[in-house]
């Protein structure tokens, strides 16, 4: 847990570092996507936070969860704070000029709208709590087969291991489909 | 009289949005092949008085209307009331609503089609009906959510809900919500202008397809799967984080559809980082889906369903990983406004949640009718022509797309020209596809009709699935 934490927090160090020249630049003009990678990060944090909160991350003891959690939402907080300042010092695109009351702007409508956001699905979450709705254990998975609907007759068959080599399949025609939507970008991109 | 209009006899109501659904998704269907014939023959509608109904302009939003709400939500309508009654252990709270609403449905759907051709549109990409047809749809989708929930509600033994009832739940909750934002607050005249309204129009846009062909389709999947391959699905709990997480990452991605557009830039940004999380909600289904399939997938190979459901996880799995990155600015100033962004919603309604249709339908049909489906044949043709017809026809749109984004990137759009010629191959093999797809339906329809005529009766299998 503590080397991801560290992992997290240099990698967090060097987005922060990061020159200028990490512009996505491309046909408009160079517009910065640093903001949505800052954002990125931040909600990645704010969820793994509420699951931390919620004890269903399966690395986190019990006994620390809720500080973890806690830990994990304000750093995406923090995170978010800082990219609105960091978008501030690069040059955004239609000839916006990057001022730093830009920058607060931008950072303000952020924070505002993750806090409503935060503030609803916190009220949500904790009503669900409080019915027990998010902490199911798995037998209620068995219910499916106490209905009236009886399963279908090849369900009957005994289980075959060997047949889990069909699994690559499927995985194989996700891979070359993604790798060819990749290199087609590429391709454009570099094209155009 | 009005027991032949509005029979209560149980799974009828499923039964008759079952059929309709089929109808729709067959006008609707070659409505889009037509669009796809003009792009090959523009001149085609010229000779033939009558067909300045059908062009270009007119058809393309019938075919979308017609598919994403004919078909698409009247096959969702009859899985909620098939599904949902057996996971909640009860019955439909009442059969006699379910065919009130199934008649609501069609008067909408037939409305909306009529009134695309004749030329009124509301000029709202997916809230092209008149306003009437809107309020109409919004009724009927509350009046879909009160017979749900009340079936809910009156089941004998108050337990926890599966998986599945949840996203069901969830989703009828969030839809009319979502519906009534998109279409102009369901006011004759629009209220909002401008980027404003562009915002609200992919607000809904957007979540339609996250707030109600999502949830609808994976809650049948938890609940087809474990009847399909005799087994629970592989965690409860990674299905209910799904669950919370699809509900609150989908809400602001519609702005993804606009970036590099005039709209503010930090709610572009805040869109592209929600897309990005989806990739958790999907993460979920499909370790499910692989986990439940463990020392199963012998059964794939044997049963047409589940090829339907394995097929639609892979599509699925590409929708998610297309969409999140078309959605970055640098890919977006490539893809948007091409044929890229068609073949991505076509692999998402027709690959994905078409396709668990279609596996719906031949798990539902014979314990509605208590007949087996009348050919293994046809069946296969069914999947055949549909697999290939949209691999076909994804692979197609999306080179197609590319093409024509770096065409109009290398001189700042003066290749338009260019590109347009570019297209001529491209749009006959979408053509060609179209009506791979279109022939694997007339097969399906024809299975399901014969079925019902003449199907051999399924107490058999019955027997032996319980045994």
């Amino acid at each position: 847990m503590r080397k991801i934490a560290k992992l997290f927090g240099l990698t967090c160090l060097l987005l922060l570092l990061q020159a200028p020249s990490a512009y996505a630049d491309h046909m408009t003009g160079g517009s910065p996507d640093i903001l949505a990678l800052y954002g990125s990060f931040a909600l990645i944090m704010f969820f793994t936070g509420l699951l931390a909160r919620l004890k269903l991350l399966p690395f986190v003891p019990d006994q620390s969860a809720r500080q973890w959690g806690a830990l994990a939402i304000a750093l995406g907080g923090l995170l978010m704070l800082i990219g609105g300042w960091q978008a501030a010092k690069l040059t955004l695109p239609h000839d916006v000029e990057a001022t730093r009351a830009f920058g607060r702007a931008t950072t303000q409508q952020l924070i505002g709208m993750i806090a409503i956001g935060i503030g609803a699905g916190s009220l949500i979450l904790r009503l669900a709590l409080r019915k027990g709705a998010t902490s199911f254990g798995e037998t209620i998975k068995f219910s499916i087969f106490e209905t009236e609907d009886p399963p279908d007759p090849q369900a009957a068959t005994p289980a075959s291991p060997q047949s889990n080599r069909l699994a690559l399949i499927p995985l194989g025609v996700m891979a070359v489909i993604s790798l060819l939507l990749v290199t087609g970008v590429i391709f454009a991109l570099t094209w155009g | 009289m009005l027991d032949k209009l509005l029979p209560k006899r149980e799974g009828s109501a499923a039964l008759h949005f079952l059929y309709s659904a089929i109808f729709w998704m067959a006008l609707g269907m070659f409505m889009g092949l037509w669009a796809a014939v003009l792009m090959v023959v523009p001149s085609l509608t010229e000779s033939v008085p009558v067909l300045q109904y059908f062009t270009f302009g007119r058809v393309r939003p019938v075919h979308t209307n017609l598919v994403t709400f004919g078909w698409l939500t009247g096959a969702y309508f009859a899985t909620l009331f098939y599904m949902l009654p057996r996971v909640a252990g009860t019955k439909l709270y009442s059969e006699r609503l379910g065919h009130v609403i199934a008649w609501l449905h069609h008067v909408a759907i037939a409305g909306t089609a009529l009134s695309l051709a004749f030329g009124y549109n509301a000029g709202r990409e997916y809230a092209e009906s008149p306003w009437p047809i809107k309020w109409l749809i919004a009724i009927i989708f509350l009046m879909v959510g009160y017979l749900s929930f009340m079936t809910v509600q009156k089941r004998p033994e108050k337990t926890e809900l599966y998986v599945s009832a949840w996203y069901f739940l969830g989703s009828l909750v969030t839809t009319p919500v979502v519906y009534v934002i998109g279409n102009q607050f369901l006011f004759p005249n629009n209220p909002l202008s401008g980027v404003n309204d562009a915002i609200a129009n992919w607000f809904y846009g957007h979540n339609i397809l996250g707030y109600w062909f999502t949830p609808i389709g994976v809650g049948a999947i938890y609940y087809l799967l474990p009847k399909m391959v005799g087994r629970p699905i592989y965690s409860h709990r990674l299905s209910m984080i799904g669950f919370w997480s699809i509900m609150w990452v989908y809400g602001p991605t519609g702005t993804h559809h606009l970036v590099n557009g005039p709209v503010p830039y930090w709610l572009q940004s805040v869109a592209i980082a929600f897309s990005m999380m989806l990739i958790i909600p999907v993460w979920t289904v499909l370790a499910n889906f692989y986990g439940t399939l463990q020392g199963r997938w012998h059964l794939v190979r044997e049963s047409i369903p589940l090829k339907f459901l394995t097929a639609a996880m892979v599509f699925y799995f590409i929708t998610c990983f297309q969409g999140p990155m078309q959605s970055l600015r640098s890919v977006s100033a490539i893809t948007h406004f091409t044929d890229w962004v068609v073949g991505h919603a076509h692999i998402a309604l027709l690959g994905v949640f078409s396709f668990i249709m279609y596996a719906t339908i031949y798990y539902v049909l014979p314990r509605l009718t208590g007949r087996e489906m009348w050919s293994k044949t046809l069946m296969e043709w069914h999947w055949h022509l549909s697999f290939w017809g949209i691999v076909l026809m994804f692979l197609d749109l999306s080179l197609a797309g590319l093409v024509q984004g770096a065409l109009w990137a290398k001189d700042g759009s003066a290749s338009f020209i260019e590109s347009v010629h570019a297209m001529a191959p491209y749009y006959l093999v979408r053509a060609i596809s179209g009506m791979m797809i279109l022939l694997g339906q007339v097969c399906l329809i024809w299975n399901m009709y014969k079925s019902a005529k003449s199907g051999r009766p399924l107490e058999a299998s019955s027997d032996q699935a319980t045994a």
